[in-house]
């Protein structure tokens, strides 16, 4: 089975929107059993699998799935990462006392620690998190493990950035 | 819990689903609670165009339900709507022939229902 992945590269998407897609395909990338092929031409984000017509264009969906991780969807983690932080992540107008508000109740809440086992519902959150603030978020979990510090590295090069941006 | 929500589970039409419905329960599901419904309408569109139900079931799911709710406001102000009319019809055809079905599925009261023009002619869909 055969998949082949396309980074957010979009130019009517917003910086911080860019970031949190990247990172969560740069884990679905490094994390995945099987290898993914990455589609560099492809300017929206996108997974297909080789040989049916069975595509995703979410990336909490696309880790998810690469994963085989689907615990805890109906979770309060859940509903955080996706109702609060990634609804701030398409509003980058929203003012920054309240961007900073929700990453730290993320940090509070969810994000205390980054120990494995780490689960596809703690990925999202933290790359909603990063994504809105990065400097709150290395503020408070300090040096991040290699494989935070690496994905960041991979979805930051894929990420090119524009004027659409949110403000840090 | 949600009317619509309730309503669905009273129906125990639940069956289980493969790892590739969950991850598009998982997507669609993403797209309602961050707000994102209005955008991918398109996208919402080409999925209905291709199967029945949004998950490739054979009778409505869950998510068929969570996505109706939010779908549902934004499809009836389109068609009430004065202005090009016949293109939203022509443009979300396969959204609405979904909401037309699951509205009476989940017993959408008669005063909010979509009131839909079946005789209205539309432009032969290019695939």
């Amino acid at each position: 089975m055969a998949l082949t992945l396309s980074f957010d590269k979009a130019k009517c998407s917003n910086d911080a929107l860019k970031l949190a897609n990247n990172l969560k395909l740069a884990f679905a990338k490094k994390l995945a059993k099987d290898e993914i092929i990455v589609d560099d031409d492809a300017n929206s984000v996108e997974l297909t699998v080789a040989g049916s017509d069975f595509r995703l264009f979410n990336t909490n969906a696309i880790l998810r799935y690469v994963l085989g991780d689907f615990d805890g969807l109906d979770s309060p983690e859940t509903h955080y990462a996706v109702s609060s932080l990634e609804a701030v992540l398409y509003h980058p107008s929203a003012p920054r006392e309240h961007v900073d508000e929700t990453v730290v109740k993320a940090l509070e809440n969810y994000l205390t620690t980054l120990n494995e086992p780490l689960t596809a519902t703690r990925l999202i959150t933290f790359s909603n998190a990063y994504a809105l603030s990065p400097a709150l978020v290395e503020t408070k979990l300090g040096e991040l493990p290699e494989l935070f510090a690496s994905v960041i590295a991979v979805a930051k090069s894929a990420s090119p950035r524009t004027s659409y941006s949110v403000e840090h | 819990m949600s009317a619509i929500l309730e309503k669905f589970r009273g129906l125990s039409l639940a069956s289980d689903l493969d790892k590739e419905q969950l991850a598009l329960a998982t997507q669609w599901e993403t797209v309602v609670k961050s707000g994102q419904v209005h955008t991918n309408l398109e996208e919402l569109n080409l999925r209905l165009r291709d199967h029945s139900f949004i998950l490739a079931t054979i009778t409505p799911s869950e998510t068929d339900a969570v996505v109706f709710e939010s779908v549902f406001p934004i499809i009836k102000e389109l068609l009430a709507s004065s202005k090009d009319v016949k293109g939203h019809y022509a443009q979300y055809r396969h959204i609405i022939r979904w909401s037309a079905y699951l509205q009476e599925l989940l017993d959408v009261p008669e005063n909010i229902k979509l009131s839909l023009n079946f005789e209205l002619e539309l432009p032969r869909e290019i695939i």
